[in-house]
């Protein structure tokens, strides 16, 4: 398993790496608002926004490609849809199949929004490291622990399960090789070979999550953690000056999504 | 001609990205038929990296492999390579998933095609070519055994395809001493009965020194020594240039000549290294000229 995966941080130097991970949480929770919120014209706006934050982010196009390029098969499942089944002015239909103008722009409008809510998912994620991210969800969900919702822990679970995702990826390559070496016929002819070569990959690869799982439960009683201890930090979150000029940024884009569409309900 | 050939071979990990990794820098190998040959190295000198060559998991982006006279960049070629060149990964019992050991060892001569009596042949075959053939064995569950037995039937598993060559990963990695011992002569043995290749990486100098009768340093992605062991061994400035400590043996004998023994060779066992000692030591010239004495 090599390459980059959607969703991975990548560990550079920019202006949005150095920002406080509640600010980028709460600004990418905007965007995405806006984006459902806006019509054409605020989706311009948007993804301008989106736009601005990818070059702050100093992340190149290629490495997005690289990373948007795994939900290809998703996007253009649903844009199809939006294709086929959109009733209306028939721009041009073969057999059974009828393609409407109104599908086509719904299509169309459906694309530019998933892409603008990835995006401005891959900037939160590449730019914020699994632990930070975790902290600040931690912090933005805090006030629900007054309501007997176990915060840390379920932030702790989720941290977890994803700091585990590249492990057992890489876990998963090493195990296909192995199983290859041996003749696993995965991707051969003959459909009853292919099931045997997927159990012989998924039993191991299962047997070495439970077990790991294990093992860092034992590791971590064995250092007293406890999630309801009312931990503190070894780096205490704090905001700097452009946090608040990023949060009033995003809070903008929503403004004038939600402003533009009021002003011209058709636009 | 050699069985294995690696001329000026490159390889990088996730080219092009900004987690690239390159692993070999035009490397050049040969290895005759039949040899035991030791791969040595500090992590990440490309120890590994070699070995999936071997059997066409990974292929060269630049120079070529010539495994058995053919080239691995031919796709036919890589696709049927494992049926050649017997791979066993670094802890191989990671790879179970059967619920007999029966079934985990048969499954390679199963993707080989075999009929079922031949199957059955090649298994028990196998298991007593690791020393696991008493009764009732091939019926207990591999998850069950002790971590030696796993890693010998994790072994057998890739024996019962029998392969002309073995590529090994660290194998005996947390192996206790003695399985480690009857490993080795579990690996002799096969080479002298069927003439097999094996080809051990390792960064562990006393097993390879144990093992092996040619050694191949690897230092960031280059052969940096290469030739018989007990020759290779004797360069002890070579070998820690490239970041290794010295098998035990030749260790103590460095350190000796030190305060003038004058030792001259490398030892490869621990017998071997008190004899020459115990010479050095009868020399009755030895110690009396310049009234030293031990």
């Amino acid at each position: 398993m090599e390459g980059i995966m959607l969703g991975q941080y990548l560990p550079v130097e920019s202006y949005v790496h150095r920002l406080d991970p509640r600010t980028k949480i709460l600004s990418a929770l905007l965007v995405v608002l806006a984006v459902l919120a806006a019509g054409w014209a605020g989706l311009a706006v948007t993804a301008l926004t989106v736009g601005a934050g990818i070059v702050l982010a100093r992340i190149s196009p290629r490495v997005l490609w690289r990373q948007v390029r795994a939900l290809i098969p998703v996007m253009a499942f649903t844009v199809l849809l939006q294709l086929l089944f959109t009733p209306g002015q028939e721009l041009f239909g073969a057999g059974p199949v009828r393609v409407s103008i109104q599908g086509l722009l719904a299509g169309l409008d459906l694309l530019v929004r998933m892409i603008l809510i990835i995006s401005a998912g891959i900037i939160l994620t590449s730019t914020t490291s699994t632990l930070s991210l975790a902290a600040g969800l931690e912090a933005i969900l805090g006030p629900l622990g007054r309501l007997g919702v176990p915060v840390h822990g379920v932030v702790m679970a989720l941290t977890i399960a994803v700091r585990f995702v590249p492990v057992i990826f890489e876990e998963a390559g090493t195990i296909l090789s192995a199983q290859i070496s041996r003749g696993a016929g995965f991707y051969g002819p003959g459909l009853a070979r292919r099931a045997a070569a997927a159990v012989s990959l998924m039993v191991p690869l299962l047997v070495g999550a439970f077990r790991r799982s294990e093992e860092l439960a034992t590791a971590m009683e064995a250092r007293c953690y406890r999630a309801a201890a009312g931990r503190s930090r070894m780096h205490p979150l704090k905001f700097s000056a452009s946090d608040p000029a990023c949060i009033l940024l995003c809070g903008l884009t929503l403004a004038a999504a939600l402003a533009l569409r009021t002003a011209s309900p058709l636009v | 001609m050699p069985v294995i050939i690696f001329d000026q071979v490159w390889h990088a990990y996730s080219g092009g990205t900004p987690f690239e990794t390159v692993s070999l820098c035009g490397l050049n190998l040969e290895v005759i038929e039949g040899d035991l040959v030791g791969l040595v190295g500090l992590p990440g000198s490309g120890k590994s990296t070699v070995l999936k060559h071997l059997n066409g998991l990974l292929q060269p982006d630049r120079g070529r492999v010539l495994v058995d006279g053919a080239d691995t960049r031919d796709k036919k070629v890589r696709k049927n390579l494992w049926m050649k060149v017997g791979l066993v990964f670094q802890y191989p019992e990671k790879q179970f998933f059967e619920e007999t050991v029966y079934r985990e060892v048969s499954f390679g001569p199963r993707n080989l095609g075999l009929a079922e009596p031949e199957i059955d042949r090649r298994v028990t075959e196998a298991l007593a070519m690791v020393g696991l053939d008493r009764p009732g064995m091939q019926q207990l569950s591999p998850f069950r055994l002790s971590g030696g037995e796993q890693r010998r039937v994790a072994l057998a598993s890739v024996l019962a395809l029998k392969p002309r060559i073995l590529a090994l990963d660290e194998p005996t990695a947390g192996i206790d001493p003695a399985s480690r011992k009857k490993f080795f002569q579990g690996l002799k043995k096969l080479r002298d009965d069927h003439g097999i290749t094996v080809v051990m990486a390792s960064h562990n100098m006393d097993d390879v020194a144990a093992l092996a009768d040619r050694v191949v340093v690897l230092n960031k992605g280059q052969a940096v020594l290469a030739g018989p062991a007990g020759k290779v061994f004797a360069d002890f400035a070579a070998i820690r240039g490239a970041g290794l400590e010295l098998p035990f043996p030749c260790e103590v004998i460095d350190r000796l000549n030190e305060s003038g023994f004058g030792i001259e060779g490398a030892p490869l066992t621990t017998e071997a290294a008190a004899e020459e000692i115990y010479d050095r030591l009868r020399d009755k010239n030895y110690g009396s000229g310049d009234g030293r004495t031990f």
